[in-house]
């Protein structure tokens, strides 16, 4: 069991508020997207729920207990902060024993393998790694600490796209394997569509969305053909956005999906697709 | 808890530098005792030597001032409570402070078979420098609850700057210039009684009233050192990641 409850939680910075009374409570063993815009209070969220900050209000609790100072909640938790918190001169080989020190199902058999796949050279020190290879340092520092709930800040910061794709299926693999809680907070929505089961969106620290992924996929669709048949089409309907390329138009409803039975549909030739989770989420935090 | 591992952390993150540390001194007290007997010197001729323990009060304030953002930060990384690694760093500063004491003590008597050393300590407290078992342990006690007290101090600096923001660093950084001025000058105008008052309290707080008394000294530095852990954890408790 490794349920977070998050009760009524405000976090002010001075006179700025950061975090606006939000209360959800996350599941355990799938994977939550933590989306939203610059400064929307994503980093903050994960940084209280990991007690690096404190709350001005409310209450943040583990399989019912508050987490503050609470050595024991807090050790099921690995956060990937996108901080560098490592001793810069030492070695990441180092700083991996380390960690095994602190979590004693830290698999360093599975760390090595890691650092061989995505070639971070164990030798180098922390300081020389590029922002790229220290993203992917932390993330083999996160999937190794065998920790239940896994906590990504912006987890491909700098990374490339065969990085990328790579952390992906790692990460799949390992969740196949190894069922476990985990938040990804990114801004390539689009990369992590295929992967997060449950969305959470954050605007102005507010909790804005919470949902599954299927429910918001499924909560509306996307219209595609001639220009002049896609307005036609949309006329009567909550249109959320639109592209244009050259005379064809792509136009993402909100609704229930259309029967390809449809007669206009069928006439003008239009195509229905899934909703963009992308698009969805611009037209949410777009103010 | 995971007390040993924070406790191992901190002491690995002090020992190259407490080697190296202690290299040097090590190769000091050769040079000292080479060029005293190359220069034919011996204690009976009143030749002193002196005070190598004072590096290790200088060492030991630099290892405070320099042993919290870093050490902070990772054990942070690892999800370990301020609670926990304040009370590793407690540890580790009993361990490394019992350490250092011990090894000056042994430096004191190795020096002392080839000419007269004076600890810090024994220039205090001691009429003559005859080191017996009871002195060197009273020199151990004073010697450990000075040096986690430096110790403390310089934890304690490192945390108030980083809690601090710009405006309130420049304030703590020339705060001590100012209140050194203030009490200059009310000294002047008090007739010194404010000069008198502090050398009071020094004579008082070093054990030094009515003779010597370096276990007296030794609770009055260990009650300075509760005030300052006590203010470290105060300020360590609720801090954030900058």
């Amino acid at each position: 069991m490794s349920k977070i409850k998050i009760k009524n939680l405000t976090k002010y910075y001075g006179k700025n508020l950061a975090i606006d009374d939000i209360s959800l409570e996350i599941t355990e063993n799938k994977i939550y997207g933590l989306l939203g815009r610059n400064g929307a209070g994503k980093t903050t969220l994960l940084n209280l729920i990991t007690n690096k900050l404190f709350p001005t209000n409310g209450e943040i609790l583990i399989d019912s207990e508050n987490i503050f100072e609470n050595e024991r909640v807090l050790s099921q938790i690995y956060y990937m902060s996108e901080k560098n918190l490592y001793p810069e001169t030492m070695k990441v080989k180092e700083i991996i024993k380390w960690t095994k020190d602190f979590y004693p199902n830290f698999d360093l058999d599975y760390a090595y393998k890691l650092s061989d796949k995505f070639n971070l050279n164990l030798k180098s020190k922390f300081k020389a790694l590029s922002t790229g290879y220290a993203s992917i340092f932390k993330i083999i520092l996160t999937l190794s600490s065998r920790a239940p709930i896994l906590l990504f800040d912006e987890p491909i910061l700098g990374l490339d796209a065969n990085h990328r794709d790579m952390f992906y299926k790692e990460l799949i693999n390992y969740y196949s394997v190894t069922p476990t809680t985990v938040i990804i907070s990114t801004h390539l929505i689009e990369e992590v569509s295929d992967i997060i089961e449950e969305v959470l969106i954050i605007k102005d620290g507010k909790l804005i969305l919470s949902d599954t992924t299927e429910n918001i996929l499924f909560s509306g669709y996307t219209v595609s053909g001639k220009a002049e048949d896609v307005d036609a089409f949309n006329k009567d309907k909550k249109v959320i956005g639109e592209d244009n390329i050259g005379k064809f138009k792509s136009a993402y409803i909100l609704g229930p999906i259309p029967s390809k039975e449809d007669p206009y549909l069928n006439a003008s030739n239009l195509e229905i697709s899934k909703l963009d989770l992308q698009k969805m989420f611009i037209q949410l935090t777009n103010s | 808890m995971k007390t040993i591992q924070i406790v191992k952390y901190q002491i690995q993150q002090a020992k190259i530098a407490l080697m190296i540390y202690y290299a040097i001194i090590f190769v000091i007290a050769i040079m000292l005792v080479s060029t005293m007997s190359r220069a034919g010197l011996k204690a009976s001729e009143n030749v002193y030597l002196g005070g190598l323990d004072f590096a290790s009060m200088i060492f030991i304030l630099v290892l405070g001032l320099t042993s919290f953002k870093e050490s902070y930060y990772f054990m942070q990384a690892n999800n370990i409570t301020r609670k926990g690694f304040y009370k590793g760093h407690l540890l580790s500063i009993f361990s490394i402070a019992a350490f250092m004491s011990f090894l000056d003590i042994i430096i004191n008597l190795i020096l002392n078979t080839f000419s007269e050393y004076n600890t810090v300590f024994s220039q205090i407290y001691l009429r003559n420098n005859s080191m017996t078992v009871s002195t060197a342990f009273m020199n151990f006690i004073w010697s450990f609850s000075l040096l986690t007290l430096i110790a403390m101090i310089g934890y304690f600096i490192a945390i108030v700057y980083y809690r601090s923001n710009t405006v309130m660093k420049i304030v703590v950084s020339v705060a001590p210039f100012v209140l050194i001025n203030v009490l200059g000058y009310l000294n002047s105008i008090t007739d010194g009684a404010i000069g008198n008052a502090v050398n009071y309290f020094n004579t008082w707080m070093w054990g030094l009233q009515n003779g010597y008394h370096p276990y007296f000294a030794s609770i009055n530095i260990f009650a300075a050192f509760i005030i300052f852990g006590v203010f470290s954890y105060l300020l360590i408790r609720k801090a954030p990641i900058k």
